[in-house]
């Protein structure tokens, strides 16, 4: 079934036109939009919740409904009044009609345990995109496998988290044809089901996997391992942090977290640990874990959806200005301005719409940094070392490399890279976005290719703002992320370069660009 | 700054000390002690992440 127009109101999918209007979709431009409908298809999130909840519910409306029913044609058999049931006796016939009537035609009897799935495309001049899919559920948007806005590309909008998708079989559009899409993918809440931090926990990990667990088996299994009341636990209950945190690592992640310290009713922040046993202080630096828009920046990215608790939803500029409540949301890439700041993140918010821009500054001085409870960063377990940490090492190492003069005003780019990923960058002739010229000599190039290096490791891209078009290569930092120390360096102003040759060894080798290579 | 488009300018402005900075002579070999700057910043490391890792306890 193909519906195609040139006008947005001429959509004829209310829930897919609000979200191509709240996303402002096609900006400026005018394309032919078309969408196909193919009914009946099967979605796993879409089973399991089916399954879940809704079946049950269905049979409890289902059987009320029957007892109703029961109770009009034979009153004197229920348990109502006695003067209820003289009412019921004293209806007309056409009266009990309309009820039966009403009762036939409820509309919750039924539902359908498969989806409709709506597949986009535009016309843009001779030319045919494919925008992805939208699967609509008996409730509304179930999960949405859409392109980013047309208009939301660089060079200042960046979706870090975004992936090759393609359905599974029985979901494609036509047989044989995999319809890939590039996105990152989104779910919608289902009230009913689970509520926003259950939904956020799942879209991460749709990000982060092409067949994650759906929402409730992901409430299920944290009911019975991680959730304070356990089974008891109501569903409309949002989660705790750290309740968040353990659904995670139960899916095989390992969890960083930013967040603020606790504030004392008196208003102090309370930043000192102390040992029970032998009374010995330890005052905590309360800024260093802060969810700032670098911290979370370094693991966006690095391509890892970072999940927002958010302390009110008054402040999301797409949310209405009502009184709000505590939110959560998953940012899934960054803008940036027109002075080349990173000024903002893209997020996904699962209660309302896909592909929101959450500026850094935001209206009456607020800041992410302000707005943001915490955040919580699902990542492979062997990274033990967390941005802070990291961030905190670089800033040693560039600020000891500086008492020597060099490395002044440098621009630095974090990541959390995989070895390949890294040594790629520093061991092969790779062209890097933004840096004109990055000629690292073949000796060093081996020397990185054969250095040891843990699982992942954080890297620190150097670079110096010439004022021209792209920056000038000033270097890399690695440091490691199975235990805090420095992993490597390459410092070109130095002519110098550092790796670690085995795992075994305490520290790095230093070379010189000129020392003979063989 | 860049015409639109053209490249992707990232990062952040590093915001250190450098009131200690001396006079090197860089091409000079061995002119930068790397093996005290890795000792310093490997004890740094140690340190920040004892903190965080007490932060985690909070």
């Amino acid at each position: 079934m193909m519906s195609e127009h040139t006008s947005f109101s001429e959509c004829k999918y209310p829930q897919i036109y609000e979200i191509f209007f709240s996303t402002d979709y096609f900006g400026d431009e005018t394309v032919i939009c078309s969408c196909i409908r193919k009914e009946c298809v099967y979605s796993r999130e879409w089973d399991y919740e089916y399954n879940e909840y809704y079946s049950r519910t269905i049979g409890g409306i289902f059987t009320a409904l029957a007892m109703f029913e029961n109770t009009i044609r034979d009153p004197q058999d229920s348990s109502l009044s006695d003067e209820l049931k003289q009412k019921i006796e004293s209806m007309t016939d056409s009266e009990k009609s309309i009820i039966y009537e009403l009762i036939e035609e409820f509309p919750l009897k039924t539902i359908s345990n498969s989806l409709s799935r709506i597949s986009i495309r535009i016309k843009r001049d001779l030319e045919t995109i494919y925008l992805g899919f939208i699967d609509l559920s008996p409730f509304g948007i179930s999960e949405a496998y859409i392109a980013p806005p047309l208009w939301m590309k660089p060079p200042y909008y960046y979706l870090t988290c975004e992936r090759m998708y393609f359905p599974d079989t029985t979901l494609r559009l036509k047989e044989n044809n995999a319809e890939l899409v590039n996105c990152v993918p989104f779910i919608k809440v289902q009230g009913e089901v689970a509520v926003c931090a259950q939904y956020a926990v799942r879209m991460a990990l749709m990000i982060l996997s092409q067949k994650p667990p759906t929402v409730p088996e992901i409430v299920f299994e944290a009911s019975k391992s991680t959730l304070k009341g356990g089974l008891d636990r109501d569903q409309a209950d949002g989660w705790y942090p750290d309740e968040i945190k353990q659904a995670i690592e139960d899916k095989g992640y390992g969890v960083h977290e930013l967040n603020r310290f606790d504030i004392c009713s008196c208003g102090n922040v309370l930043s000192i640990i102390r040992c029970d046993v032998c009374g010995v202080e330890y005052t905590l630096n309360s800024q260093f874990k802060s969810p700032n828009l670098e911290n979370i920046y370094a693991y966006v990215e690095s391509g890892t959806p970072v999940i927002l608790g958010i302390k009110n939803t008054k402040w999301l500029p797409w949310w209405p200005d009502d009184d709000g409540e505590a939110h959560a949301i998953v940012a899934i890439g960054h803008t940036i301005s027109e002075d080349n700041q990173i000024d903002g993140l893209i997020v996904h918010d699962e209660s309302t719409y896909p592909y929101q821009v959450l500026p850094e500054k935001l209206e009456n001085g607020m800041t992410i940094e302000k707005i943001v409870d915490s955040a919580i960063i699902p990542v492979p377990r062997e990274v033990a070392v967390e941005y802070p940490v990291a961030k905190g090492i670089f800033e040693e190492t560039v600020a000891n490399l500086q008492e020597y003069g060099i490395l002044n005003n440098i621009i630095y780019r974090p990541l959390l890279v995989d070895a390949h990923h890294a040594k790629r960058m520093l061991g092969e002739v790779v062209q890097r976005a933004g840096i004109m010229d990055c000629n690292i000599p073949e000796n060093v190039r081996k020397d990185f290719l054969y250095a040891y290096m843990d699982r992942y490791v954080w890297m620190f891209e150097l670079r110096y703002d010439t004022g021209a078009e792209h920056y000038r290569y000033a270097g890399d930092i690695l440091i490691g992320t199975k235990f805090p120390a420095l992993l490597g360096m390459n410092v070109p102003e130095a002519e110098t370069y550092a790796f670690k040759e085995n795992e075994s060894d305490d520290e790095l080798t230093f070379n010189n660009y000129s020392d003979e290579w063989s | 700054m860049p015409e639109k488009g053209n490249a992707r300018m990232v990062g952040f402005k590093y915001e250190g000390g450098k009131s200690r900075a001396q006079k090197v002579n860089l091409s000079r070999k061995g002119a930068i002690d790397f093996r005290r700057i890795e000792e310093n910043v490997n004890r740094k490391a140690e340190k920040l992440f004892k903190e965080a890792r007490l932060m985690s306890l909070k």
